[in-house]
């Protein structure tokens, strides 16, 4: 294949709360980490696209590349919701791919308040957070509530998620949340919006992560063995978007943009899902993951519950899903999220993820959707 | 006396008075059969420029529903938060928008309960002015 990209290198910084450390320091700290891992340094950067949602502003992939010193490379900022490190990565792809550069740099930073988005964020009108129908939860519950009532998932089935999410936390050091929550304690805890608990949802926080992309050729230099980004696809969503950020909508049958996503990713890397050793997915609340697990052809549609009550998608199963705890123990640095999916799908193909290691691990698969319709879906490879 | 003014321009017929002849509008486009709430020149579906204008029944019934137990975020006044019924409601035409449900409590609402549009005054903009608002109301 022409121009393949490969990755040679990848950072994070700790999801979490860190009110002494600015969007940009939570960057340099995942790209300082990304570059070491690919044995180069930042002068050897040809491009760099940056993600960010939350504390957006036109400088900010700039002033992040700053702090390594003036340089007169191309730096993009890349905005798309909770997909913005998936479409940064595309970019990033995209310019590898196209054969000028070798070596492009792809970050994702955020900082975000604690509790609920702001509204503008997840692209809802004034009037839509005046009458409160911009709680994105909301939108979730009652997606939650068709599945539930069409193919008779159940609440412990979901509940049974955010167990699982936050087991596989209790073994990532960068994860927010490293504390397991029994099926019980997930089912008793506050109702937020119906039938959908707190601990069912993922929280905004702060947090970055980084990828040093090269052409094939480029990468025979620094490593042996880089992970090959086998696909990268980034669509929205077609009519109706019945979710967070819209108000209206037809039933046309139009495919979800999760299953538009996947197909092009399929398609372009030449893997089904059967090939798959693990997948890293958009568990924006409990429910999303049954959900998308289905959208992404994993597994038929109302088998993504018992998927889950079965052990299919725990670690040690046949297709683990979030091994890294998924956002509902890392939380969801909105801007960082999809690069940290990244980072754990590398480390798994590198055979690097100690106590939550996938055995045998050869392909996998990362999934993000967003307001607004954005959706990502990459296929990585050894 | 204070002027009312729809919730967002293009969305509600004219005129505002009297409310009970106001009726949600938008557009059904001619190619596909699609509908979508809103003035437009084309079609959100399929982007046919073949629409036309279509006023929306005023009945219909819970497509998908739920229960805001947690004040959303501001600029929603948060000191007179109450939990309220919300639902994804599907007209009579097919149109599916999301609203406050009321005339009914937290625990009332289920898949395919007929509602009706109860349209009111939702706040007060910067103007002092009563901005009226979409709401459905439970028929029972």
């Amino acid at each position: 294949m022409a121009n393949e990209a490969v990755i040679t290198g990848v950072g994070i910084h700790k999801f979490g709360r860190f009110p002494n450390m600015s969007v940009e320091e939570l960057g340099k700290y995942a790209i300082d980490m990304a570059l070491a891992d690919a044995h180069i340094e930042f002068k050897d950067v040809q491009a760099m696209f940056l993600s960010n949602s939350g504390t957006i502003y036109p400088g900010i992939g700039p002033k992040t590349a700053f702090l390594f010193g003036r340089t007169t490379i191309p730096i993009v900022n890349v905005e798309a919701a909770c997909s913005g490190g998936g479409a940064c990565l595309r970019m990033a792809q995209m310019a590898i791919k196209q054969g000028e550069y070798d070596i492009v740099l792809a970050v994702g930073v955020e900082k975000q308040p604690k509790g609920f988005l702001a509204p503008t964020i997840s692209g809802y009108e004034p009037w839509q957070a005046l009458a409160g129908l911009d709680e994105n939860p909301m939108y979730w519950a009652m997606d939650a509530r068709l599945h539930m009532a069409k193919y008779g998932t159940t609440i412990e089935q979901i509940a049974m998620v955010s167990v699982k999410n936050h087991k596989n936390g209790v073994l990532n050091p960068n994860a927010m949340y490293q504390k397991e929550t029994p099926l019980e304690e997930v089912l008793k805890s506050r109702v937020v919006c119906d039938p959908l608990t707190l601990l069912m949802f993922c929280a905004p926080n702060d947090g970055a992560a980084a990828v040093v992309l090269c052409s094939k050729k480029a990468a025979r230099k620094y490593t042996k063995k880089p992970v090959i980004l086998a696909s990268c696809a980034h669509r929205m969503n077609p009519y109706p978007e019945f979710g967070v950020g819209n108000y209206f909508g037809y039933k046309t049958g139009n495919k979800a943009v999760t299953t538009l996503a996947a197909e092009e990713a399929y398609e372009k890397a030449g893997i089904s899902p059967e090939d798959l050793s693990f997948v890293e997915l958009q568990d924006t609340d409990a429910s999303g993951e049954i959900l998308f697990s289905e959208e992404l052809l994993l597994f038929k549609e109302g088998e993504g519950g018992p998927a889950v009550s079965d052990g299919v998608t725990e670690l040690g199963g046949r297709l683990p899903i979030s091994t890294d705890g998924g956002i509902i123990s890392k939380g969801e640095p909105v801007g960082a999220s999809a690069l940290g999916q990244i980072y754990e799908a590398v480390v798994q193909l590198r055979g690097q993820a100690g106590k939550r290691q996938v055995a045998n691990a050869k392909v996998g698969l990362c999934h993000v959707r967003g307001a607004l319709g954005h959706s990502c879906v990459t296929i990585l490879k050894i | 006396m204070a002027e009312q003014v729809p919730f967002k321009e293009g969305l509600l017929t004219t005129p505002l008075s009297p409310l009970e002849n106001v009726r949600l509008k938008g557009i059904k486009c001619r190619a596909c059969g699609s509908l979508a709430l809103g003035e437009s020149k084309y079609c959100i579906n399929c982007t046919s420029k073949d629409v036309e204008s279509y006023v929306f029944s005023k009945y219909g019934k819970i497509y998908s529903h739920t229960v805001i137990r947690h004040a959303p975020p501001p600029p929603y006044p948060q000191e007179s938060f109450k939990p309220f019924p919300v639902a994804w409601v599907e007209l009579d035409d097919g149109l599916v928008l999301v609203s406050e449900i009321t005339g009914c409590g937290l625990d009332e609402l289920d898949f395919g309960k007929r509602v009706e549009l109860d349209l009111g005054k939702g706040w007060v903009d910067d103007k002092g002015n009563d901005v009226i608002m979409y709401k459905f109301k439970l028929i029972k």
